[in-house]
């Protein structure tokens, strides 16, 4: 039988290349995904005067312009980690089709938490990606890590100043400006008008008491089993909603130097109100323990709530028939507040921001104003119903038109965003938020009483904070 | 025929050589050994480390700093890791006590001759082969309190007077969790006691009928003597699928409420990704493997003893 004549040698020589060739191969650097993006370039001077202009609607250049004019960054690519939706892809290849600057989106399914992979990205240098998106309760976190770019060399005091309040503070941290607001949106007070006319009320509660009698008075009547289903699981947004509650009770969350306030006044009165609701008046639904928004959302369209507190423009979902059995019977109202204070609701607003890492910081700036600029967030507004951070928007037309279309009511909508409370923007905030929605359950399932819970959460603040200082 | 055809006599010990069985098995692994010790050894051994220091990511400049049993110490002065132990070991005990009798009921009637069989083995695996964090959502629609498939039925039986809204309830909720889960491994624990069941010898059946042993008597001096090697592994499995359970309390109560149903798996995954501390979360992961080691090792001795004290 023939035998293959290999020699030991030849077989360990052949070994010995192939391993030093994989070696090699792995440690060369890895093959672009997409076409060479252009070398890094030298920092440029920030120009921020200039560089605000893009934020306002660009002349529209001739078909002929469009062609003869050769984008002027061409070869650039800024990367993100998103999904776009039609309407920001559409915005995307329109400043590409302006700039020449490529925008690689990394797709992320919806609803995921980008943050552990942001994280994972800020820690190998922060290049992976050149726009990242900062929720509110991230960006103390981000800016104290120095992951994201300060850009207060770069925004305008006119972007500044047009900005919402609860956004411009989205934006902002210790003085600084770290990027655009982003998807600004608050949380709407809805009340089904039907519901309240049969019950013999024509407006909608305004004060906390007012509320109370509502929902009592439709609960008796039979129109539904609870006039309301929270979004109280244990979760973020049961941290959403405390902190509203205790700003439309006039109480202050926490002071300048971060210390929690919530323990005394507002606070306690807030969570005593909540407890009451769902234990003793039972105008909230024993459910709402476990209700997401999307389930308090359910509930109302179902027609098994009068009233709602929800993300976004809810108002769109409960008048489509095929999502809603309460079509043109809800109304966007103010949030009931204690007599003699302004109604304040809650925001989740983000901060669109610069990697500290980005090779491309200019283009980047550049295309978060593109993108986050007026413009571009009336684009979205129009476009997907993303809700915009700038004040001037709610006088362009094209918006109240679009606002009438889907009937949300644009003037309780401007009175809301000037009273919009963030959550504590704490570089802690995500552990400090666990000991909150545990204590705020522990007095809803009335396992402590109101002001054990509240003492305890202050208590955990001030260690979890302690701890943080350290850190940080 | 090459041979034939050289001039030259070969030498007595030529110098051809066919790599060894052993070279070339080393050879075909290697690649697999390289994955295996990058994606498993290295971090394995990572998190060997950090366990004994203060890891923070948010200041990568600086390193992890040695914190000699720090972590140990926080985590023995934490009430929360002890309650959440409590929780696991109630979840562990809990799916076991239920998990396994009803996986070694549906592995009898499997191992039964009746139409159809290969197919009800089929549907039998179906929710073990849907992914857990899909069975979370599915088990979420069942309990819900508005609109759930548990209320409607026991409403339309007449068993109770209004949806009750299950989850809400501290003391009930952890309970309900491990149902789902019992839910979602049983087919699992099936497959492996049909298999031991199929390796028994229906030898001896046919004998202890002929001795007059009822169905009964054959299942427990037959069956279940046998089937206890798979036990063990059915035991030891469905330990460390308890003390890892993660997803379907992510889906299911997010650890609510009022941490009802936090277990280590849901705190090890907070401490490490949202609070980022690291270290300590390492430090966690060993103290449960080392807490899964103990038992295992618990089992096997028991298993052992009961095993020799049978045997004499």
């Amino acid at each position: 039988m023939a035998v293959s004549s290999v020699s030991r040698r030849a077989f360990l020589s052949g070994l010995v290349t192939v391993a030093v060739g994989s070696v090699l191969a792995a440690c060369a650097p890895a093959a672009a995904p997409t076409p060479t993006p252009a070398p890094a370039k030298p920092a440029e001077a920030p120009k921020p005067a200039q560089e605000a202009k893009p934020a306002q609607p660009a002349p529209t250049p001739t078909p002929a312009a469009k062609e003869a004019a050769p984008a002027p960054k061409a070869g650039v690519v800024l990367r993100l980690l998103e999904t776009p939706s039609a309407t920001v892809q559409a915005i995307n290849d329109d400043f590409t089709k302006k700039t020449g600057i490529r925008i690689e989106s990394e797709v992320i399914p919806q609803g995921v938490d980008p943050t552990a992979k942001l994280i994972a990205s800020f820690n190998a240098g922060g290049t992976d990606y050149d726009v990242v998106r900062v929720d509110v309760i991230d960006l103390a976190l981000y800016a104290v890590s120095g992951w994201i770019e300060d850009v207060s060399a770069r925004i305008t005091k006119d972007l500044i100043e047009d900005m919402l309040p609860f956004a411009r503070q989205a934006v902002n941290y210790k003085g600084k400006w770290y990027g655009l607001p982003k998807d600004s949106e608050w949380k709407t007070w809805v009340y089904n008008e039907k519901m309240l006319k049969d019950v013999g009320i024509n407006k909608p509660p305004e004060t906390c008491e007012e509320y109370v009698m509502a929902a009592k008075a439709v609960q008796e009547k039979g129109l539904v089993k609870y006039a309301q289903t929270w979004a109280w699981t244990q979760g973020e947004n049961i941290a959403c909603d405390y902190p509203m509650l205790v700003a439309s009770l006039g109480g202050k969350y926490i002071s300048e130097n971060d210390e929690l306030l919530i323990n005394k006044d507002a606070g306690v009165e807030a969570l005593r109100m909540m407890v009451d609701w769902l234990n003793t008046t039972k105008i909230a639904n024993p459910a709402s323990l476990t209700a997401k928004n999307i389930d308090a959302r359910n509930a109302q369209a179902a027609g098994d709530a009068a009233f709602g507190f929800h993300w976004g423009t809810p108002i769109a979902v409960l008048n489509d028939p095929t999502k809603s059995k309460v079509v043109n019977q809800c109304k966007m109202g103010l949030v009931p507040h204690k007599a003699g204070v302004a109604s304040w609701t809650v925001s989740g607003p983000e901060c669109w921001s610069i990697s500290k890492g980005s090779r491309h910081k200019d283009e980047a700036w550049e295309y978060l104003l593109f993108r986050q600029g007026r413009e571009g967030a009336k684009r979205q507004f129009i476009g997907e119903g993303t809700v915009f951070g700038w004040r001037s928007l709610f006088d362009d037309p094209e918006i109240q038109n679009f606002a009438k279309q889907r009937q949300i009511d644009f003037e309780i909508a401007r009175r809301q965003a000037e009273n919009v409370v963030n959550r504590p923007m704490v570089p802690w905030y995500h552990e400090y938020s666990a000991a909150l929605q545990l204590e705020l359950h522990n007095a809803l399932t009335q396992k402590k009483s109101v002001q054990q819970a509240l003492d305890d959460v202050v208590s955990a603040y001030n260690k979890i904070k302690g701890k943080a200082e350290k850190r940080y | 025929m090459r041979a034939l055809s050289r001039p030259k006599p070969q030498p007595l010990r030529p110098r051809r050589v066919v790599p060894s069985d052993r070279w070339v098995g080393w050879l075909l692994v290697a690649p697999s050994l390289l994955f295996i010790f990058g994606l498993l050894g290295y971090p394995l051994l990572y998190s060997l480390v950090i366990m004994f220091m203060d890891l923070n990511i948010t200041r990568p400049w600086l390193g992890p700093q040695f914190v000699g049993l720090g972590n140990f110490i926080d985590m023995a002065q934490a009430p929360e890791f002890w309650a959440s132990l409590a929780r696991t070991l109630y979840f562990a005990a809990v799916s076991i006590i239920l998990g396994t009798p009803v996986a070694l009921i549906f592995a009898i009637l499997l191992n039964q001759d009746f139409p159809l069989r290969g197919l009800a083995r089929g549907l039998m695996m179906i929710p073990w082969a849907i992914p857990h964090v899909v069975n979370g959502v599915i088990w979420a629609r069942i309990y819900d309190a508005n609109y759930g498939m548990l209320n409607g039925l026991l409403y339309q039986l007449g068993l109770i007077q209004s949806y009750i809204p299950w989850l809400t309830n501290p003391n009930l909720a952890l309970f309900l969790v491990v149902i789902a889960e019992v839910w979602v491994s049983t087919p699992g624990l099936t497959l492996l006691f049909l298999a031991g069941l199929q390796t028994i010898p229906s030898e001896l059946y046919e004998a202890a009928s002929c001795d007059g042993a009822g169905m009964f008597q054959r299942f427990w001096y037959i069956t279940l003597p046998l089937l206890k090697p798979m036990g063990l592994v059915v035991l030891v499995l469905k330990t460390i699928s308890a003390f890892g359970i993660f997803d379907i309390v992510y889906v299911l109560t997010g650890g609510g409420p009022a941490n009802s149903t936090q277990v280590l798996g849901y705190y090890i995954y907070m401490e490490s990704f949202k609070y980022l501390h690291v270290g300590y979360g390492a430090a966690l992961s060993y103290v449960v493997a080392a807490i899964i080691l103990v038992l295992v090792f618990i089992y096997v001795r028991l298993l052992r003893f009961e095993s020799i004290r049978e045997g004499a």
